[in-house]
């Protein structure tokens, strides 16, 4: 008897403990839904599917109370929206974590985000429109036993769709800031940040022909020094062998990437430059995994992520295996009354970026050949991607606003999207955006944008010129009305001729507080969609979208 | 107080810095791969494409385990999807109605991917090639349930088939007809092979793409099926396999192959 008290006792903890926070604590909470009804449509190559419409929604909760934060994610796919792994369908609760703090002392378990650094040796994160999720599932700690000096570490295993993939990744960052680490330093006019890294895979090693190392590390070190308008960023990575073929092939080379990063700025004016080398640095929680799935590390883009629609026709994916990059953006603010400010300013902005292959490709290290490309080589190797862009930015009037781009691209479809073509894409785009004030809250925007592709026999005229108008109305707070018509002229491919066809599309709004509506119809294009330099495929579509998304 | 945090700090680097294999070049490959092996064969299909730039690397991983493993291995190069069909310089058509419906049960998202006797359905069935040699290994040790034979005369083939041991799942049995040695294009990379050998390709599945329904007990039945070849393939390069697989989890049991002879 008095052991069933006992257990009755103890049963009743959590409810008491649940009663106490409820009183004090904070529920946090937000929620998203997007579905899609596809009907077929042979003019766009557009299928229907047997579900007649398909829906990804998501809802986190977090409670928080004092140095306690605890939090789950309900997800459901019914089906997976088309464009996104099936592999996702179902329901369930893949995220759940409990986290407190006691005396500097961070302790997570069940699902954490983390990232290294830059993320060239460990980067854990979502990105629910690219159908990303690569969260980790352990024990985290973070600690800071001296002032300046803060450490991390965890160890876990990563989420592949509704499972775990099944290597065990152990990892530890330790980063030092010298101003605050030492008292001398304190009022340096020069700001130094050391960091350094190590993360550890185990996978088995089951591979009947090769041995194949059941433990691939990694490591990377890092500073960011700013001194005035002057700030440099450095990290350089470093992975052992991590093959990952199977009994016919697999490279043993190691891998290693280096990025840098060095920006001015000053009121008005904006200066980077930056370059990075990649060589062998696909790092997953499992050897061999492809696509998205598993990924362990990032390697943060070097091309501009552009937002107008026939900007981002042609984003370019980075390439972990191997790529040297380059780019430089100037921002420039042309004073108000100025003779090019006019009254109200300029903004200009001018970025190049080049990207290109490794000489010969990347390190190689098998039982017949041994190789190791040049460090910097650009002339005469594959161009991967090239992009030319000025944007400008004006408000002529109270009520008038400008923008305009013009981009000139060259991108490599082939390593970009796999496929077989030769030649590359060489592309012109043009747009012009115009914002009208009506009256307050009631505004007009305007967007046209044409991309024209080189047709000569050198390069590859892909679909060929595209050309887009967008009107939309929006009635703050709470309305807005969308009308968008994306035209391509027709095209051949592989003999193939398709016909002229207008992708129209309208969409509407609504949102009242943190909930928000959005309805729309039309037709979708094939395309790419980026983030960041990670792609996804969308594949082309006709039927009604609708978005709900509300926090709380 | 400091020290103690260094010394921790120091212990849990080194023991970080531990936790890292590196294989030295002679060392790459583990020469002994015997294995105690009970009579268990298993199928690979290879899902593929002549327009898929990477897939002969699937194919070359095919063939180099069957040559580990000879005669206990069997593959079979179901050309469906996007990447197989005809456009442009490809003007041969590898497809057939049972690689299609396969596909398309199967859903494969990228390829090259494929199944080592389908083992995993649903969620772990699709393996890409480079996992295919492990999964074959753990798959060859098994204790085999089902014993199948072949024999051929006469556009008849004759399929025996028992049980090793007791058991009451529901079988099915699958013929189909595979031919090696075709050449015709192929990408490879960039690269276009006007004269790439295709291996294993699916030719016909002989009873339908889920097969018959057959029932098991340990001795022996046979089950006979008519075939014929069509005009342009070459008898001589053509295999007849038989698969048996449990019907709830699509697990294929036992494998057989005979190559045909004019």
């Amino acid at each position: 008897m008095r052991l069933l008290n006992l257990i009755l006792a103890f049963s009743c903890i959590p409810f008491l403990t649940w009663a106490q926070d409820n009183q004090n604590g904070n529920i946090q909470g937000d929620f998203n839904f997007s579905a899609q009804s596809y009907s077929e449509d042979p003019s766009i190559n557009a299928e229907k599917v047997n579900e007649s419409m398909l829906m990804n929604a998501y809802s986190n909760i977090r409670f928080n109370k004092g140095n306690f934060t605890a939090g789950v994610r309900f997800e459901s796919y019914l089906n997976v929206l088309q464009g996104f792994d099936s592999r996702f369908n179902g329901n369930g609760i893949p995220y759940r974590f409990a986290q407190y703090n006691v005396k500097g002392l961070d302790i997570t378990v069940g699902n954490f985000y983390e990232q290294f650094g830059n993320g060239l040796i460990f980067r854990s994160y979502e990105e629910k429109t690219l159908g990303i999720d690569n969260v980790m599932d352990g024990v985290r700690l973070k600690y800071s036993p001296l002032k300046g000096l803060s450490l991390k570490g965890f160890v876990a295993t990563q989420r592949l769709f509704w499972e775990q993939g099944p290597g065990i990744i152990r990892g530890i960052d330790a980063e030092l800031n010298l101003n605050e680490a030492f008292a001398e330093l304190e009022k340096s006019k020069t700001n130094a940040i050391l960091g350094g890294s190590f993360v550890s895979r185990f996978e088995e090693d089951d591979n009947p022909v090769f041995n194949l190392p059941e433990n691939v590390a990694s490591y990377a070190v890092r500073s960011t020094i700013n001194r005035g308008k002057v700030s440099f960023n450095s990290e350089y990575a470093y992975k052992y062998n991590d093959p990952s073929g199977g009994i016919t092939y697999n490279n043993f080379a190691p891998g290693n990437a280096l990025m840098t990063n060095l920006s001015y700025s000053e009121r008005g004016l904006g200066i980077i430059l930056e370059a990075h080398r990649v060589d062998n640095m696909d790092y997953r929680s499992k050897r061999g995994a492809t696509g998205k799935e598993l990924t362990l590390n990032y390697i943060p883009a070097i091309s501009k992520q552009h937002v107008y629609t026939l900007a981002a026709f042609y984003p370019f994916a980075t390439q972990p295996t191997g790529e040297l990059g380059f780019q430089g953006e100037i921002n420039y603010t042309f004073k108000k009354k100025s003779k090019l400010g006019g009254k109200y300013g300029t903004q200009v902005a001018i970025n190049y970026s080049r990207i290109n292959a490794l000489h010969a490709g990347p390190s190689e290290l098998t039982i017949n050949r041994e190789y190791t490309p040049m460090f910097i080589s650009i002339d005469n190797e594959e161009l991967f991607f090239r992009d030319f862009n000025i944007d400008f930015k004006k408000k002529i009037t109270k009520k008038v606003k400008v923008m305009a781009n013009y981009l000139d691209i060259i991108y490599n479809k082939d390593v970009i999207q796999g496929k077989n073509i030769g030649k590359n894409i060489h592309a012109r785009v043009g747009i012009l955006e115009l914002n009208y004030k009506l009256k307050p809250k009631h505004t007009v925007r305007g967007e046209f944008q044409y991309l024209a592709v080189d047709k000569s026999e050198e390069n590859y005229s892909d679909q060929g010129d595209w050309v887009m108008g967008l009107v939309e109305y929006t009635f703050s707070p709470h309305w807005f009305f969308a009308f968008v018509d994306q035209y391509n002229g027709g095209y051949t491919s592989e003999g193939k001729t398709y016909e002229a066809v207008h992708y129209l599309n309208i969409s509407c709004g609504y949102s009242k507080g943190t909930n928000r509506f959005e309805l729309g119809y039309g037709k979708v294009r094939e395309g790419v969609f980026c983030v960041g330099g990670v792609c996804r495929n969308v594949p082309s579509s006709n039927g009604f979208t609708l978005n709900i998304t509300s926090s709380f | 107080m400091k020290k103690t945090y260094f010394l921790f700090l120091s212990l849990l680097t080194l023991g970080f810095f531990i936790s890292c294999d590196k294989i030295e070049k002679d060392n790459f490959t583990d020469p002994d791969a015997s294995f105690p092996w009970l009579g268990k064969k298993v199928l690979i299909e290879d899902f593929t494409g002549v327009k898929c730039p990477n897939c002969p690397d699937a194919s070359n991983e095919l063939k180099a385990i069957e040559e580990l493993y000879p005669d206990k291995v069997i593959g079979i190069a179901l050309h469906a999807g996007f990447f197989a069909k005809p456009g442009g310089v490809f003007e041969t058509d590898f497809r057939t109605e049972g690689g299609e419906e396969l596909a398309e049960f199967f859903s494969p998202e990228s390829f090259p991917i494929g199944m080592v006797n389908r083992q995993g359905y649903p969620d772990n069935v699709l393996l890409n090639y480079t996992d295919w040699a492990s999964n074959v290994n753990e798959q060859l040790l098994q204790i085999p349930t089902i014993e199948l034979s072949i024999s051929e005369s006469d556009n008849r083939i004759t399929i025996e088939a028992r049980r090793l041991s007791d058991g009451n799942n529901n079988l099915k049995l699958v013929v189909c007809i595979t031919e090696d040695k075709i050449i015709d294009k192929q990408y490879y990379y960039s690269d276009l092979i006007e004269d790439y050998e295709h291996n294993h390709v699916l030719r016909k599945i002989v009873n339908g793409t889920w097969g018959t329904n057959v029932d098991l007990s340990t001795s022996s039945k046979p089950f006979p099926f008519d075939y014929t070849l069509e005009s342009d393939w070459v008898r001589s390069n053509c295999n007849v396999i038989a698969f048996v697989y449990d019907s709830s989890n699509k697990e294929i049991l036992q494998v057989e192959k005979v190559h045909l002879t004019e």
